[in-house]
């Protein structure tokens, strides 16, 4: 162990490489949030592996198997705001592009926006899910009292695993406003 | 030799009697001490692996600790054990490694199936779908077209310790999930605010929900019964009073309970429509007294006075009906009576106004149905359809900010005319009844929560709801007093806009419940 | 070292000179005293914390406490023994220890050393005050999720989110100097597979502590930025989502469950040697045993989460690699019982805490087995048979390592052999109670008593109680501890170098107690 540096000198190298793995660590961190990112996309996890495409391709329809939809609506910590499926279940084959409809209305008495968030089950469904047109791309912003129709054009690819039969496309309606602290900042001192 | 008996016995009856003092309920309650075998082809599984895994720990323990032992009787100092010179030992090393995992092997080759078993949802029968709310569940029959809310419905003198605790305490709801047996049910779980996480051990199902996201479970339950479950997943301060009850029927009685389901809403129509018979209003009337205003007038009728004066020989009770009608409809404001004309259905109503005028020697001979309550409501509608509608005609600015000095010197006015009837003018209450606001959670938690409260009041309690009586300013006034007022002053200001942002946050629950209803 | 100097000028206010002995002390074996006296403190007051929980839990129905308070409670409970108690307890043992071990005449960075501990109570008054705060303190538990502590949080969440960065900066900095001494400040001819078993243990804990610590500070920061410059990192309305904040906390959480194990590990290994009067068997293998545990530690986090969602596969992967642990930790159990196998055992009270580290601590392996596998985990997930779970492997497992660290090392530390009799019952009545308070709590898991609840259904009344009198048993014989330390730094029966009949290694070369300033030159090993 012929080392000629000093222990100073070791430990100043060794100080060095230590705030490299810190600072390293810490970016780590947030660096997980895009590999996880990735990854929910990869295997479909809590259904963001979805594809989105602006024009509809040509699909082939696989008439052999049947598909059992369903439409979840849930609205999130006591938004004013109805949302409904107005088709609750649809049967499709895999590859036949689908529109339904769902229903939205602000009860509140002022202008409100809102963005729904999909979530797909089975998981893996997801990476088989195309969508043409969907409310939950963007944000939707209702006046007070106003209701609407939004569609959702979508199908399901060919390649959908074989077992799968039945599949649920949940939305769930946040409010894009409530900036979380407002919760307990309402109060202003 | 006789000392040593004596005390032997001594300590026997010591230990005796401190186990029965430590468990008094030992003999007669059916201690489960291991995991329930459950009523589903998952929760079998899970049984089945859990006593393989808790047996393949026994024995390791049994060999590890007895070698452990063993040298700790045998090799100790004292005997004169000298120390042996070994320290290492590659073959024996390596063994105590592969041996473990070959262990470990035999293991995981039954949890990996039984995974893939649990992760199977395909082929449901019945969907329904789980959401968790701060602090209780919604149940959706996806199929079916029914929803509806499963609260605790243990009552808070239970947990206060102030009555008696059910056998069922905290794990009893209003409203259980009713389930056919031997058909495939999916669960679909989501939350709306925090995440829960939803448990019914017998189903062998333990499924977070995470709000805006859902997840699969699923369960054929083998035996009709009762299955109780909690939520398992910490969401807050009613976490542990959130429970799950599941109610497993014959696939006869589930049809018959659907039907039930779908015929109530019609019957709610009809049954405000039909003449109802004495009888029948005065049973019906005893049952919804008992639960909804016992609390206050006692079910004696004779109250609590001077807070809660009895009704019995009461000149309300036994007075005009109309305006016995108008009280119980529309409350009195100023005192501890709330307005019922939306807590309860027209036949109710009518039934519990019959009641009060017919038991404890009220005998009135009246008799009020439920088209007469019907007609009380549409001859003065207490409450524009909605509430926005009655703020517009306020001619309160509530976009303006007041400055604390003017909310807090509005706030104790209006303090003492609407609540220091029950919570005393210094705000100490007159517990149990009328708990303290000094020391309250809510006085000195969140503003959202304290507000919610004052608006909405708290069902079942002598807690009204005031937003109908009180416009936004007074609002803001009187919480903003009780957040500041007796003890310190750093409870924050409320403005008048807050209420009015929790006032449209209770619109929705109000138009959803129209929906429902329609 | 303008701080020690200052030490031999005799005329100075004694108020002043006690102000720069401890506060300004760069000096190894004083800031090790401050930690353990530190950590001792955080212990207690934990304690208290965990018996009011108990006393809430002695019966159904709300007795004594809200339940937001039984929120705040359980909350701070976990944050106090695991960062406050355990963490610097063993950081203390590692500044008192590894110099004189490993033949440094300091640590590597003294200032840095006394700068890491003084962080320390002010992270703890921040985290202690926000329950004197307005809205109550954090009720989110130890794990605060989101959105639960995020969108849901308390207003004091922020002075938690400093309170953290602080402790976390302090043990980064002290495992910094843990990782440097031992790596560059050992003496001449002290190879690395010389290095005392415990110096292994916490270099490898501190090479944990370097990695994980800033992703904890990463999880916190974003969760400071979720809450007040609107980004959505755990909300899934603006595209986040809360389960990442899950996989975030535990990938830094099981790394930080063995930080608190392997020093423990490390000290065992030390004591039952030196009480069997016979060398550590398979040396080599512990060390590859302890590194081994550290790697696996990273890519089993998602064990926490089987319930939350995760798919077939990542069930499947972190059950497998969580089951894979238990092969490194078998091979550490089976070594220091094969140590004690053929040796000439005594059983002063280190050696009694060690034994029954090894026991219950192997009870709360076995019971993590259990729980590594995932199907039957979605039954014990939450439950009480978790909360019994990591009580075992953290009360007789964690803190019993520190007991009996203590005590084996405290005559050295004073130069007094501590009353064996006391020690014995301090060790027999916390045995005992460590027992009745935790192993009912997996009966009422497996009954199925959710973990975190303020109230419980009647059917788990009796172990309840059974619980909360250990509890309270456990907690009163922690007094017996109290008055041991200060009876052996008042005084006792002198102790020699050596203390200890079969103690091998440089600090027991070193007179007792040890004098402040030791190895400024460093000694030679030869063997």
């Amino acid at each position: 162990m012929a080392n000629t540096r000093s222990p100073e000198e070791k430990n100043k190298r060794l100080l060095k490489w230590a705030v490299i793995i810190v600072v390293g660590m810490f970016g780590f961190a947030y660096a997980l949030v895009p590999m996880y990112n990735v990854l929910c996309k990869a295997v479909g996890l809590n259904g963001k592996g979805y594809t989105r495409v602006d024009v509809q391709a040509v699909t082939r329809v696989d008439a052999s198997r049947m598909l059992k939809v369903q439409f979840l609506t849930t609205i999130n910590s006591d938004l004013p705001w109805d949302f409904k499926a107005l088709n609750k279940e649809v049967e499709v084959h895999p590859g036949k592009v689908t529109k339904v409809h769902f229903y939205v209305k602000n009860n509140a008495n002022h202008a409100m926006t809102v963005q729904a968030i999909p979530s797909v089950s089975p998981g893996i469904a997801s990476k088989h899910l195309h969508k043409t047109e969907c409310f939950c791309f963007t944000q939707q912003t209702l006046k007070a009292g106003e209701s609407m129709d939004m569609p959702m054009i979508f199908h399901f690819d060919r390649e959908l695993p074989q077992d799968i039969k039945t599949i649920t496309l949940s939305y769930t309606l946040f409010d894009t406003h409530i900036h979380p602290v407002e919760n307990n900042l309402e109060i202003r001192s | 030799m006789e000392f040593r008996k004596r005390c032997c016995q001594r300590l026997q009856k010591c230990i005796v009697g401190l186990l029965s003092c430590i468990l008094p309920s030992a003999a007669m309650a059916d201690m489960q001490l291991n995991l329930t075998r459950g009523v589903t082809p998952v929760s079998h599984a899970q049984y089945d692996l859990h006593m393989m895994i808790f047996w393949i720990c026994v024995a390791i323990a049994v060999v590890v600790f007895g070698v452990m032992f063993y040298a700790i009787i045998r090799h100790r100092k004292s005997k004169g054990a000298k120390p042996a010179q070994f320290h290492e030992n590659t073959t024996v090393e390596i063994i105590w490694a592969v041996v473990p995992f070959l262990i470990l092997v035999v293991m995981a080759i039954p949890a990996t199936k039984a995974l893939v078993l649990i992760d199977d949802t395909e082929n449901a029968d019945i969907n329904i779908k789980v959401t968790g709310y701060q602090w209780k569940w919604q149940y959706d029959y996806m199929d079916e077209d029914i929803q509806y809310f499963s609260n605790l419905s243990t009552s808070q003198d239970q947990i206060a310790n102030l009555a008696p605790k059910g056998v069922h305490y905290l794990l009893e709801v209003d409203h259980p999930l009713v389930v056919p047996v031997n058909k495939k049910i999916r669960f679909l779980v989501t939350a709306t605010d925090v995440i829960h996480s939803w448990w019914v051990p017998a189903l062998g199902i333990k499924r977070d929900a995470v709000p805006g996201f859902i997840h699969e479970s699923w369960a054929t339950i083998e035996k009709p019964g009762v299955y109780r479950g909690q939520c398992a997943e910490l969401c807050g301060v009613g976490h542990g009073f959130m429970p799950i009850v599941v109610v497993a029927k014959t696939q006869e009685d589930y049809e018959a309970w659907i039907q039930e389901q779908k015929d109530q809403k019609d019957e709610q129509k009809a049954a405000a429509n039909k003449t109802w018979t004495d009888t029948e209003l005065m049973d019906l009337g005893e049952k919804t007294y008992n639960k909804t205003c016992a609390v206050c007038h006692q079910t004696s009728g004779q109250g609590m006075p001077p807070t809660f004066p009895a009704l019995k020989g009461s000149p309300i009770a036994t007075g005009p009906v109309s305006e016995h009608i108008d009280i119980v409809l529309h409350g009195k404001s100023g005192t501890a009576m709330q307005a019922f004309a939306n807590q309860l259905s027209d036949t109710e109503l009518a039934a519990v106004i019959t009641y009060e005028r017919n038991a404890w020697g009220n005998d009135t001979s009246d008799t009020v149905q439920p088209s007469d309550i019907a007609v009380a409501k549409g001859q003065q509608a207490p409450m524009p359809a909605s509430t926005q509608g009655q703020m517009e005609k306020v001619t309160v600015d509530v976009d303006k900010e007041y400055p604390k000095e003017e909310l807090m010197t509005q706030g104790e006015d209006k303090y003492l005319q609407y609540c220091s009837v029950c919570h005393q003018a210094n705000g100490q209450g007159m517990p149990p009844t009328f708990p303290a606001l000094t020391t309250s959670t809510y006085v000195n938690g969140s503003a959202e929560d304290h507000i919610d409260r004052v608006l909405n009041g708290v069902p079942g309690t002598a807690m009204q709801a005031f937003k109908q009586q009180l416009n936004p300013v007074d609002l803001a006034a009187i919480v903003t007093y009780e957040r500041n007022a007796w003890n310190d002053a750093k409870g924050g200001v409320v403005q008048p806009k807050d209420i009015v942002s929790r006032l449209n946050g209770d619109n929705k629950q109000q138009s959803t419940a129209q929906g429902e209803s329609k | 070292m303008s701080a020690e100097a200052t030490l031999d000028q005799p005329k100075r206010h004694p108020l002043s000179a006690w102000f720069l002995r401890w506060v300004c002390s760069t000096n190894h074996k004083d800031i090790g005293t401050l930690y353990l006296f530190f950590s001792l403190a955080m212990f207690l007051t934990g304690g208290v914390m965990a018996l009011l929980i108990r006393t809430e839990l002695f019966q159904p129905g709300m007795q004594i406490m809200q339940p937001n308070t039984y929120n705040n409670m359980i909350t701070m409970h976990g944050l106090i023994m695991v960062f406050g108690a355990v963490m610097p307890a063993f950081v203390g043992l590692a500044n008192w220890m590894i110099p004189i071990m490993v033949g440094a005449p300091d640590m590597a960075f003294p200032r840095l050393n006394n700068w890491s501990f003084w962080l320390l109570p002010f992270a703890f008054s921040i985290m202690l005050s926000t329950l004197f705060m307005q809205g109550g303190a954090p009720n989110f538990g130890w794990t605060f999720y989101a959105p639960l502590s995020t969108t849901y949080g308390p207003p004091s969440t922020d002075f938690f989110i400093i309170a953290v960065h602080m402790m976390g900066v302090s043990s980064i900095m002290g495992a910094v100097n843990v990782v440097a001494t031992v790596l560059n400040m050992r003496a001449p001819g002290m190879t690395m597979m010389k290095l005392p078993i415990f110096c292994w243990a916490m270099l490898i804990t501190a090479f944990l502590l370097i990695a994980v610590m800033p992703v904890l500070a990463g999880a916190v920061t974003m969760m400071l930025t979720d809450r007040h410059f609107g980004t959505s990192f755990f909300n899934a309305a603006g595209g986040g989502d809360p389960i990442l904040f899950q996989h975030i906390f535990w990938f830094f959480g099981h790394p930080e469950v063995y930080i608190m194990i392997l020093p423990a590990f490390g000290v065992i290994s030390e004591i039952i040697p030196t009480f069997s009067r016979k060398k550590l068997f398979g040396y080599s293998c512990m060390v590859g045993a302890t590194a081994s545990i550290a790697i696996l530690s990273f890519i089993v986090w998602a064990h926490h989460m089987f319930v939350s969602g995760i798919p077939l596969g990542a069930e499947i992967f972190f059950m497998y690699a969580t089951l894979l642990i238990a092969v490194p930790t078998g091979v550490k159990v089976f070594n220091w019982i094969t140590t004690m196998f053929r040796g000439s055992l005594s059983f002063e009270t280190p050696m009694l805490f060690a034994i029954a580290f090894v026991i219950l601590f192997t009870i709360g392996g076995l019971s993590g087995l259990m729980l590594a596998m995932s199907p039957v985990d979605y039954q014990y997930h939450d439950t009480y048979f978790v909360v019994g779970h990591f009580h075992y492997v953290l009360v007789p497992g964690a803190i019993f390592s520190i007991l009996a660290g203590v005590y084996y090392w405290l005559p050295k530390w004073t130069g007094h052999m501590y009353s064996e009799t006391l020690g014995k019952w301090h060790f027999w009545l916390s045995t005992i109670f460590i027992n009745v308070t935790f192993f009912p709590m997996h009966f009422l898991g497996l009954a199925g008593m959710p973990r975190r609840i303020p109230d419980y259904a009647l059917q788990f009344t009796d172990f309840n109680m059974v619980a909360t009198v250990g509890a309270f048993g456990f907690g009163l014989s922690q007094l017996l501890f109290l008055a041991v330390i200060y009876k052996t730094i008042r005084g006792g029966v002198p102790a020699t170098a050596q203390v200890w009949e079969g103690a091998q290694g440089l600090e027991w070369t070193l007179p007792s107690p040890t004098p402040h300033h030791t190895f400024d030159t460093p000694p030679l090993i030869t063997d």
